[in-house]
């Protein structure tokens, strides 16, 4: 049987020339750097009240006595307002003037969870 | 400090890098089974002092504000198509793209692109969440060469993503979720025909007739996908994406197939008669109803109630945070001669919807009422509304009705909500060369088909 490639010829590797140049967007987007926006690292945690905002799902209510439980040992004057006296449940935490509702109750950090 | 569960480590880097922190923050992983109910904490407890010390020491590095122009990639080829077909490969390459061939968003087609609007390129209409990178005018018109648009498509593009960017509209959540949620445009306003979106047969789906649709809704999946970073399983979590999620779905209400006394959807929500918009919802569950017959009075109950069976289908995400005055259950479908029926018997679209809202409350379950207290707990029902059968609607017009679909009837279509936030509408705003772009698109696409 005729070999059906026998009529193909090909192009000299040294003769191929790119001809044609493309240029095109990253269609990524941009990336901003932003200045920080939130809040510096206190020195310590000594004597300083921290806030836990709590969405009540994926076992909240069992991890934040833990960390609560923790940061106590380690910790011993820090005061802890916990979520249930707190804005609770996702739709109340991710609002605009949540940092707002932390400083009035006197908070100097917040822990926020759980995500998933 | 991030605690997740493994095979989230991608999406939670993502979402805080979206929230302006650096994906190195700190993070402790565990398995799925320490976040389900009556699990063993055993492991978390275990690794406490790690928790702890990502808690009290990291912090991000201090940037500055700043803007980065849209980078460029210049392929070789031997020829056009060669080049073209490296740009594709090269773009699979970097995750960029939905999987499907893409057209070369060269500088030539994004200028174009670009005269369908007289806002600046460098015009910053906010963040796409999970990966927080600009949505800027050019960048819109970047993903809109990719999908294959037109500069008369830009405006509504615009407008659309103004409205997924409202805070209100939560893409955060829709964009990322578990759930298979996508948006949903519906536009109002003679912009429609112009640009040839579809409002009759076919109009969810593929048409050559009508290609506006399909080439916005992609570029919204695009611009979701490469700006937003929502790559299935490290940026999205949705464990099945859809068919739906290629091109969402774009459609125009039939106006012209509004019975009398019934309002188009824009104007319902306040817009002024005649004004072009878009009314952008998410929804994750969608399909035909197989009745639609209102000739008599009979027919139209029947109908009605048909379509309130569907309706009353338990959905956990009817009492998340679409029970508000600003949410929407679902999204009902009706072809233009269904709806002369209905009118025809007396009843008007506000009366539908009532009907709609009575009949679909949903019977009390031990599930049914799981959901109810949870979403109560995290404020998203107010307590004084809970009461069985259960509503799906904080009220009935709520319930949003549109006029559209191939004219006879037989069928409607309903959408149900997923994990949503507000309706949002918005204004479509056009360039003032407009006219000029219609004129250039009659020169190439042929002139606009009849029906």
């Amino acid at each position: 049987m005729e070999n059906p490639t026998a009529e193909i010829t090909w192009k000299d590797e040294q003769e191929t020339r790119n001809s044609v140049e493309l240029e095109v967007y990253s269609p990524a987007g941009v990336l901003q750097e932003t200045m920080h926006i939130y809040a510096p690292r206190l020195e310590d945690l000594r004597g300083k009240t921290i806030c836990e905002l709590s969405n009540g799902l994926w076992e909240a209510h069992r991890t934040f006595p833990l960390i609560r439980r923790a940061l106590k040992l380690r910790i011993p004057d820090v005061r802890i307002v916990t979520y249930d006296e707190l804005p609770f449940g996702a739709r109340n935490i991710d609002v605009e003037d949540i940092g707002e509702i932390l400083k009035e109750r006197g908070c100097q950090a917040a822990i926020v969870g759980n995500s998933g | 400090m991030n605690i997740t569960r493994k095979g989230f480590e991608g999406v939670v880097a993502n979402a805080f890098a979206g929230l302006g922190f650096p994906p190195e923050a700190p993070q402790a992983e565990f398995s799925e089974e320490n976040f389900v109910s009556g699990s063993y904490l055993t492991s978390f407890e275990r690794n406490m002092d790690k928790i702890i010390d990502g808690l009290m020491r990291w912090e991000p590095k201090i940037g500055k504000n700043g803007e980065k122009s849209l980078s460029k990639i210049t392929v070789e080829g031997t020829d056009y198509q060669d080049a073209f077909i490296k740009i594709d490969n090269l773009f699979a390459k970097k995750l960029w793209g939905d999987g499907l061939p893409i057209i070369p968003p060269t500088k030539e087609r994004v200028d174009w692109i670009l005269t369908g609007t007289d806002e600046p390129p460098q015009k910053v209409f906010g963040m796409i969440l999970p990966r927080g990178a600009a949505a800027t005018v050019e960048s819109l018109a970047v993903n809109l060469a990719m999908a294959g648009g037109r500069p008369e498509y830009l405006p509504l593009l615009i407008a659309a993503m103004e409205a997924i960017l409202e805070p209100a509209s939560r893409h955060r959540w829709w964009n990322t979720t578990t759930g298979d949620t996508y948006p949903v445009i519906i536009v109002n306003g003679p912009i429609a025909g112009q640009i040839r979106l579809a409002s009759g047969y076919g109009c969810l789906g593929p048409s050559p007739v009508h290609r506006a649709g399909g080439i916005i809704g992609r570029a919204i999946r695009l611009l979701l996908l490469n700006v937003g970073g929502a790559v299935p399983g490290t940026g999205s979590m949705a464990l099945y994406g859809g068919a739906s999620r290629y091109t969402n779905v774009v459609f125009a209400e039939d106006e012209e197939g509004l019975p009398p006394g019934w309002k188009p959807l824009n104007v319902e929500r306040g817009f002024s008669e005649g004004s072009n918009t878009v009314t952008v919802h998410t929804v994750s569950i969608a399909g035909t109803l197989h009745t639609a017959e209102t000739g008599t009075e009979n027919e139209a109950l029947e109908t009605l109630e048909n379509w309130a069976s569907f309706l009353r289908l338990p959905n956990y995400s009817y009492w998340s945070n679409t029970f508000s005055p600003r949410g929407t259950p679902a999204i009902l479908l009706i072809p233009r001669n269904a709806a002369l029926g209905l009118a025809r018997q007396g009843w008007s679209k506000e009366k539908v919807k009532a009907f709609l809202w009575e009949r679909s409350k949903v019977p009390e379950t031990p599930l049914v009422r799981r959901w109810i207290e949870q979403h109560v707990q995290e404020g998203k029902v107010p307590i004084e509304r809970v009461v069985f059968p259960m509503p799906i609607a904080m009220n009935p017009q709520n319930i949003m009705i549109v006029v559209a679909g191939g004219e006879q009837s037989g069928h409607a279509y309903f959408m149900s909500v997923g994990l949503s936030g507000d309706v949002i509408g918005k204004e479509i705003r056009l360039p003032t060369n407009w006219n000029d772009l219609l004129d250039r698109a009659e020169k190439d696409l042929g002139r606009i088909p009849l029906g």
